[in-house]
């Protein structure tokens, strides 16, 4: 089920009605509704891998009462390495199997050794990287004595596979979530508001700004020979709103969603194209990834503790492997390799936290130095994602290559099949206005009119819907991270 | 919570009254481009204006031709009347089942026919159907029958144009039908004739699978069972296509076998050879292949007793 379709749209408002309206007075039975809901949600993809949800979730809770229940290291060791081993043998065979196996196949090749290895007609389960990592992190967090496990199997489940987030975030923490599982809630008027006015944005987001460029960079992008330099760049920039559009928009409608049943999920996104560097951009884009890796990966690598050569190589480690996260191709590698690079300059010469308030605080307009900073940091953005988004290396290359060789002066939208890409460019000029206006704030729209009257107020949040009834993508389609 | 759930109600009422006055206003001040999901025509290249004003005023008719653009451009009521036929054809362009599910419910009684031809092109079953949606909100008064259509359809360009078609006709009801320069020629029972010949282009189309869309095939199911329940009787027909266009299907022998498990059918690329000559594009039929292909479906489908019913 996706949160654009319709079925959505029937789904939300019955499970709203029935958490509020009749098992409002017992907390027990809230949190069963809501796991079965996810549950439903989940199934509506493919029932059969609700086994490896429920198998993974049951592994994680025992092995986290396990680790708790003994203070023998040995023991508590040999549980921590089951649970890993078991949900990363689980995302190994699933997502990774084919990428070894064809690798392996290639590397031997090379040498002159025809192997013939067998790929598995695997099928992704959704979501997949994500719950793992929800389970992990709980893993991590009991085995490091930073929380104790909890008891009640049914809050736990619901902590893993809560719906809004079980198919793509945003990465919960125990820490965090568990304890909002385990308090009673009340009903708070501005929390469901909020709640429905981000969900509102994230739609917009996500039908109309990133399905709308998704058009055109498709074109592109699977054409990309045919096309001029300025074209291809169109392109690449077309896909930076897209997947931002995309991924931030679910984001977006998974908070809202939460903040209907009275939770409070992590931010996933905060504004990351107005970021000043690319450290900026890694502490504002999929947030809940990047302090993952950072707590589970980094830190445990000895992060910045050690010298310069150990920062360097932990820097490489994280980009690469978040890389790899997002997809078993070489073009993710490459994409995480990039981004590694990009970042260097600030972690040699120590200004990664040079920027960690908010472009032009308090102000209308960035000044022309930030304004550089922006656009710059923005182009290299830009240029990493032709690797996210090509099919493989050749294609990168052949993008790259095909930008500077073609025609890079011409006016990009000559062809006709792309004049029709002006309405979805002059949406997106009001779109960065907006996100402009709202960058000091959760989300865009969070406090746009908060001080207008009702009818004013109103007005703009129906011009939204129209927008979307305008504008949107005729065709459900899935998001881009479901298939991470 | 109550004031949320209140509020809630406000907010939704003014979306359901403020939002179609933007979409009309929208349409009004903004060219095609730059309103993409508001696609209102208000005449169409099919002739489907004239052809409901023609169906408004015709009654007891024989034989009644469903489907898209080859039932109105394939089946010429001029041969059928020569044999005491009286033919009404009621195609649309790229008509779909579920748009024929609404012609021929509104128009089922008026018509009161003998036989219904169903002409069946597999490609349009797998259609969604928006095209022939919006000709038909643009040339049709809305109804009951097409709040159905939204419903099953669930396509925002079909509300937008409804939306669009409703309000337009409330301020304009007697809308003056714009005229679109065509070389076709509307002839009364629904025909349109042309006689335009087909010159084929260089280069290779793909060829594709034809996969039936289950909320078309349900809607043809329904179509049928109508017609039986009414005590009459049908053919499905699938008309001639140039022999490339035809082979652009790589599972021609599937729909056969699909379309005729619905009642008897007939598909005639099998049954005539014709050259490019007797097409006007390369799947519809020009007035030189109409004749050849009227002449051979009278032959065939044993209708002519039909006229009998007319005399009576």
């Amino acid at each position: 089920m996706l949160f654009n379709s319709l079925n959505f749209l029937i789904f939300l408002p019955v499970v709203f009605i029935l958490y509020w309206f009749v098992v409002n007075r017992s907390l027990k039975y809230q949190n069963i509704l809501l796991l079965a809901a996810s549950y439903f949600f989940y199934s509506c993809w493919d029932w059969r891998f609700l086994f490896l949800l429920a198998f993974s979730t049951f592994l994680d809770f025992y092995s986290g009462l396990a680790i708790h229940r003994t203070d023998n290291k040995r023991l508590r060791k040999i549980w921590l390495i089951l649970s890993v081993g078991i949900n990363l043998g689980f995302l190994g065979i699933f997502k990774y199997y084919n990428f070894f196996s064809h690798s392996f196949g290639e590397a031997l090749s090379q040498i002159g050794i025809n192997a013939n290895i067998t790929s598995l007609d695997i099928i992704l389960p959704v979501g997949i990287s994500f719950y793992t990592f929800h389970g992990l992190s709980y893993v991590f967090d009991i085995y490091n004595k930073r929380i104790t496990p909890t008891t009640n199997f049914i809050e736990y489940s619901l902590f893993v596979s809560f719906f809004p987030l079980l198919v793509a975030g945003p990465i919960e923490r125990a820490t965090h979530l568990l304890p909002q599982m385990e308090k009673p809630r009340t009903f708070r008027y501005a929390q469901a508001v909020d709640g429905l006015r981000q969900i509102l944005w994230g739609i917009f987001k996500k039908v109309v700004i990133a399905d709308g460029c998704a058009e055109y960079a498709n074109l592109i992008f699977n054409n990309s020979s045919d096309y001029s330099g300025s074209t291809l760049i169109l392109g690449a920039i077309l896909f930076t709103f897209q997947i931002y559009g995309d991924f931030s928009g679910y984001s977006d409608i998974a908070l809202g969603t939460a903040r209907l049943f009275g939770f409070e999920l992590l931010k996933n996104f905060n504004f990351p194209y107005f970021s000043r560097d690319i450290a900026e951009f890694w502490r504002r884009w999929h947030i809940s990834l990047s302090t993952w890796f950072k707590d589970y990966l980094y830190i445990p690598l000895g992060g910045s503790k050690g010298g310069m050569a150990m920062r360097i190589r932990n820097t490489f480690i994280i980009f690469l492997v978040s890389g790899f996260w997002h997809g078993a191709n070489w073009t993710f590698i490459i994409w995480g390799g990039l981004n590694a690079l990009f970042i260097m300059p600030s972690i040699i010469f120590k200004t990664n936290r040079n920027n960690i308030d908010i472009v032009a605080q308090g102000r209308t307009f960035p000044t022309l130095y930030e304004l550089w900073q922006i656009a710059t940091t923005f182009a290299l953005t830009v240029f990493a994602w032709i690797f996210f988004r090509a099919s493989s290396v050749g294609h990168a290359w052949s993008y790259i290559t095909g930008i500077f060789s073609k025609d890079i002066f011409k006016i990009p939208f000559y062809h006709p099949e792309l004049r029709a890409s002006i309405t979805i460019i002059m949406l997106i000029i009001p779109f960065v206005l907006v996100e402009w206006m709202g960058r000091e704030t959760n989300y865009a729209i969070e406090k746009i009119g908060f001080n207008w009257k009702r009818p004013l107020r109103w007005s703009f949040y129906i011009f939204i819907v129209f927008l979307i009834g305008m504008y949107m993508h005729t065709e459900e389609t899935e998001f881009i991270y479901f298939q991470f | 919570m109550k004031k949320y759930l209140i509020n809630l109600f406000y907010f939704s009422c003014l979306v359901l009254i403020v939002y179609p006055l933007i979409v009309f206003s929208w349409g009004k001040i903004f060219p095609g481009k730059y309103r993409k999901n508001l696609k209102y025509r208000e005449a169409s290249t099919g002739q489907l204006d004239q052809r409901l004003r023609d169906a408004d005023t015709t009654k007891n008719i024989d034989l009644l031709i469903l489907g898209s653009s080859h039932a109105y451009r394939g089946y010429d009521p001029r041969i059928f009347k020569k044999e005491g036929i009286k033919v009404f054809n009621l195609g649309s362009s790229a008509q779909t089942p579920i748009q024929t599910e609404i012609l021929f419910n509104q128009y089922l009684s008026q018509f009161n026919p003998k036989h219904i031809i169903i002409d069946v092109y597999p490609a349009l079953l797998a259609s969604n159907g928006i095209e022939s949606s919006l000709d038909l909100i643009a040339n049709d008064c809305l109804d009951k029958n097409f709040a159905a259509m939204f419903l099953k359809q669930k396509n925002i360009i079909v509300i937008n144009a409804a939306i669009y078609s409703s309000i337009n006709n409330i301020l304009k009801p007697s809308k003056a039908v714009k005229k679109i320069a065509s070389p076709d020629k509307y002839i009364v029972g629904g025909f349109t004739e042309s006689y335009k010949k087909y010159k084929a282009k260089a280069g290779k189309d793909i060829k594709f699978d034809v996969e039936i869309s289950d909320m078309q095939m349900d809607a043809l199911v329904r179509i049928i069972n109508k017609i039986k329940s009414n005590n009459l009787t049908y053919t499905l027909v699938q008309s001639p296509v140039t022999k490339e266009k035809y082979a652009l299907t790589k599972n021609n022998v599937e729909m056969d076998r699909v379309i005729s498990k619905l009642g008897t059918y007939y598909n005639f690329n099998k049954m005539l050879t014709l050259t490019d000559n007797y097409f006007y594009d390369d799947h519809h039929l020009n007035q030189y292949g109409v004749v050849v292909f009227n002449q051979r479906l009278l032959e065939t489908i044993d209708i002519k007793p039909l006229a009998k019913y007319a005399k009576n």
